[in-house]
């Protein structure tokens, strides 16, 4: 989840003294390396995803599922592997912020082939399999979005308590050990970010009201300190409370990665993405279940957003500003603010704020308004977490403070320049979407994303509707059942350049005077959008299909996408449910559910031991995954096709 | 629709220019390749003067459209090494002439020394006995690689034994094998066999045999004009290494019927 700098961590009141040090060294560090890496150029398409897991423990005698704090067990011996051979490991591992999680990637990257989609199946599924040999009995690996108990009474294993009092975060629900110990940064931050606000996050997700949930729902908490109402005073009625950074940091996400050929085509597909965000969000829908509770939402962003809000009471607009510079529309994790290429920029619709004179010094050392107010708007954020070894810093080479700001701006989408001193390029990451159960599912959704941005720079097509309409979007994409119940503002003329005459006379008027008007986009449905609408919008995977029908494919990646683009399409069309829809059902069905809204630690078990035999295979469930989707993924490109690309691999 | 030609036209050459610029193309959806490249023709050929001024040497050239005419958009590519140029070509008659034709068409159209792999798409009319002469369109393709014009050469829609025999035979290898996935994932086994085992690349396509059917001509060219189709060539020009498509467009060849 961002830069891990290793070094001992400064206390908060040095931190926050140094925030205008870090800033300041920030920006210059990232107008050098502006300068020195602008011009790059000719990079090819690699790309990668990265999956998080939790370690989940199951007590098969009593029926209980829990949350294993082991990966500070695992993580040594995965990291062993890849320092003792760090060319050839298939995979690549990192903390997260929960002692129960993990994070791993592919341990290269794909690269620009059409085969290349064809591995990406394969190679999570070698992840899986690399840390099923280090799992105790009864334990196992799932790419769940939240553990639906998590803050629960008991949900943890070894035991954990909570210390409402004291302690780093001071939750009544997430027990600090339950952060992982084994990286100072995790606690840090959530120390830092409590501070700096001022009081414990919160977050309140409107709670499922099935027939016998009391209404109003007003929960009691026994575990809070006698006499600090605060403790528990923001909680709202019909609500699922939530007070600790755990409950959004410690829910595991897919997100992926990849190069640009140069800056240009990072801005281009950085904002062509934006639009998508909400939409695969509510597609990729997969949790439910917060704290036990059935939530009327389903996923996690808002519960991640509140998670790390460090906002004070005057940011936030409660108070008036007297100590702070800006009052802050949203969290330092959210939807991003503005777009930065030049296309897109008459779509930055959303007051942008920024620091005046860091903008200025950017604009001075001749970095365009767009990225000088993008670099600006990241900045105004103060550092949550400082290192006494990276407080001096030499700007000319180390970047480490502006890394600092930019990968604690958590959000939607991310623009990251070259790393110092390295091969790669320019690089965009796309980070809404909730992590599936199973490697088929992730490998698809990775493939459509990676498919789109072919698709958007071949037809050089434009998906950019206005900030205002994508922040709407993010909000009903949460929403329960949204990929059936709910509408999305889309671009319908995607079209970028003039047609030929013929087919003038039919496009209402000119490429420059439709990209003004408010009707170039529309409310669809997300089966609009991505399987089309007749007459009106061609839909993506149409336009994917397209695509492939003029790149040499060899047949069984062919294959292999083919069932991807079924697997989205028929969640788009409704056909088959979304994770968190399939979980609201098995939970509402299951015989110990009372219709209360609550999940009990026996539903809680069943759900994950179902979820574990559908994600082994040992299970099928067709209304998730369809009746015969199955690809043909393989560990390594065909020969064949390693040979015709030849020496440009 | 093409209504009236000189007499002194012998050949017509109907080029699409890049149809990745034509936005009424390539977002539409097409159940077929040939939905698609008959709109494109038509509204070549629409957009043409009529009738079109012909040639000296008897060649009438319609299409591309003006602002259609660049070979391949610019996607920051340094020079043409970036770029790989495929090419399939659909032959109406098995004669050695019209594949030369078309092959030598292609080289020039796309002004190019080199074509980094054509795929010849094997006539409805081609079986299992056709050997002979499914050999003797190849040495026409083995002469354009041994002259480094072509990269590597491929075949699609073929009978399988016929695609063993030939490879068998050939000097210079298929590298390539095509075949239509209608339905998807159903390679016939002894292809799926032989292609692994000789690392030859088993590609899909969703063309069908006969791109551009006589029924679909009539509709870009008035049927009473004496004009026959003899080849059509795809072209393809890809960014390596990117995944982008930087070109996508059809040169069709008619003559005049003896």
């Amino acid at each position: 989840m961002g830069l891990l700098s290793e070094g001992s961590p400064l206390s908060w009141e040095e931190t926050k003294d140094l925030a205008d040090h870090v800033r300041r060294h920030g920006i210059k560090q990232f107008i050098n390396l502006y300068h020195r890496l602008k011009s790059r150029t000719g990079d090819v398409l690699k790309w990668g995803d990265e999956v998080e897991y939790i370690i989940v423990k199951f007590d098969h005698d009593n029926k209980i599922a829990r949350a294993s704090l082991r990966a500070t067990d695992i993580l040594p011996v995965l990291n062993e592997k890849e320092q003792n051979d760090p060319e050839n490991v298939k995979s690549l591992w990192r903390p997260e912020y929960g002692a129960y999680m993990i994070e791993g990637t592919p341990g290269k990257p794909y690269g620009g082939l059409l085969a290349h989609y064809n591995v990406v199946e394969a190679n999570m599924k070698l992840r899986r399999e690399e840390v099923q040999q280090l799992l105790q009995p009864g334990e196992a690996l799932m790419s769940l979005t939240s553990f639906p108990r998590l803050g629960c009474p008991n949900f943890t294993d070894p035991p954990s308590t909570v210390t409402p009092a004291e302690g780093t975060t001071r939750s009544l629900f997430f027990p600090d050990e339950c952060i992982y110990p084994g990286h100072p940064r995790f606690k840090t931050l959530s120390r830092n970010i409590r501070l700096r606000r001022g009081e414990k996050v919160a977050m309140n997700l409107p709670i499922f009201k099935d027939s016998k949930t009391p209404s109003p729902y007003v929960e009691k908490f026994p575990q809070a300190p006698v006499g600090q109402p605060e403790a528990t005073s923001a909680a709202q009625p019909d609500h699922v409370y939530m007070d600790a950074m755990g409950f959004g940091m410690g829910c595991c996400c897919l997100q992926l990665t990849f190069q640009a050929c140069n800056i240009d085509e990072a801005r281009t597909l950085y904002d062509q993405l934006t639009p998508l965000c909400p939409i695969m969000l509510a597609l990729t829908a997969a949790s439910p279940i917060h704290r036990g509770h059935l939530t009327d939402v389903d996923c996690r962003w808002n519960v991640i957003s509140g998670s790390v809000d460090c906002r004070t009471k005057e940011e936030r607009g409660l108070e008036p500003l007297k100590n702070n510079k800006f009052v802050i529309p949203k969290s330092r994790y959210d939807s991003i603010d503005s777009y930065l290429s030049e296309q897109g920029e008459k779509y930055n619709d959303v007051p942008l704020i920024y620091d005046q004179a860091i903008y200025d010094e950017l604009r001075k050392a001749d970095i365009d308004h767009l990225l000088a107010q993008h670099i600006a708007h990241l900045f105004i954020r103060d550092s949550v977490s400082l290192f006494s070894e990276k407080v001096n810093q030499n700007d000319e080479e180390d970047t480490d403070h502006f890394e600092n700001i930019q990968s604690t701006n958590w959000q939607t989408m991310r623009f990251k320049p070259p790393p110092p001193n390295s091969s790669i390029g320019w690089r965009v990451e796309f980070r809404p979407c909730e992590v599936q159960i199973t490697d088929f599912e992730n490998a698809a959704i990775v493939c459509f994303v990676v498919l789109l941005t072919r698709v958007i720079l071949s037809y050089r097509i434009n998906l950019i509707i206005p900030i205002s309409k994508v922040d709407e979007n993010m909000k009903n994409a949460q929403k329960k059942d949204a990929v059936k119940t709910q509408k999305f503002w889309f671009r319908k003329d995607i079209t970028t350049f003039s047609s030929p005459p013929a087919c003038t006379a039919c496009c209402q008027s000119s490429p420059d005077a439709k990209t003004d008007s408010s009707d170039c986009y529309t409310l669809m449905t997300v089966d609009e959008i991505i399987n089309g609408k007749a007459g009106e919008f061609p839909g993506l995977i149409p336009l994917i299909n397209s695509y492939l029908s003029g790149m040499d494919v060899d047949a069984d990646t062919h294959c292999s996408i083919q069932q991807y683009l079924k697997l989205i399409q028929r969640r788009a069309s409704g056909q088959l449910l979304t994770l968190a829809g399939w979980m609201r059902g098995f939970v509402r069905n299951h015989e110990d559910y009372k219709q209360d809204s609550l999940v009990s630690d026996r539903v809680n078990y069943d759900l994950l031991m179902e979820l574990n035999a559908i994600q082994t295979g040992e299970k099928a469930c067709p209304e998730l995954l369809g009746r015969s989707l199955q690809s043909r993924t393989q560990e390594s490109i065909p020969t064949a096709v390693r040979k015709a690309a030849g020496e440009y691999t | 629709m093409l209504h009236s030609v000189s007499d002194k036209a012998k050949t017509i050459h109907i080029e699409t220019g890049n149809m990745l610029n034509m936005n009424n193309i390539m977002l539409k959806v097409w159940q077929s390749p040939v939905d698609e490249l008959v709109e494109c023709l038509k509204i070549v050929a629409k957009e043409s003067p009529d009738p079109p001024p012909a040639l000296d040497d008897g060649l009438l050239k319609i299409g591309p459209l003006k602002n259609n005419s660049e070979l391949a958009n610019s996607f920051d590519v340094e020079d043409k090494k970036d770029l790989k140029i495929n090419v399939k070509v659909f032959v109406t008659k098995t004669d050695k002439e019209s594949l030369l034709n078309a092959v030598n068409g292609a080289l020039s159209s796309l002004a190019t020394d080199t074509i980094d792999s054509l795929v010849l798409a094997c006539p409805e009319t081609m079986t299992e006995k056709s050997l002979s002469c499914l050999q003797e369109l190849w040495r026409v393709l083995e002469d354009f690689v041994d002259s480094k014009k072509i990269i590597s050469v491929g075949l699609s829609n073929i009978d399988t034994q016929l695609f063993i025999s030939l490879y068998n035979w050939a000097k210079v290898k298929p590298s390539i094998v095509q075949v239509n996935l209608a339905t998807c994932c159903v390679v016939p086994p002894a292809l799926q066999e032989f292609s692994k085992q000789n690392d030859v690349q088993l590609n899909t396509t969703s063309d069908p045999a006969d791109i551009l059917p006589k029924d679909s001509m009539k509709q870009v060219i008035e049927p009473q004009l004496p004009f026959s189709l003899v080849w059509i060539f795809r072209y393809q020009v890809q960014v390596k290494c990117r995944g982008v498509l930087a070109s996508k467009g059809y040169v069709v060849c008619c003559q005049r019927s003896l």
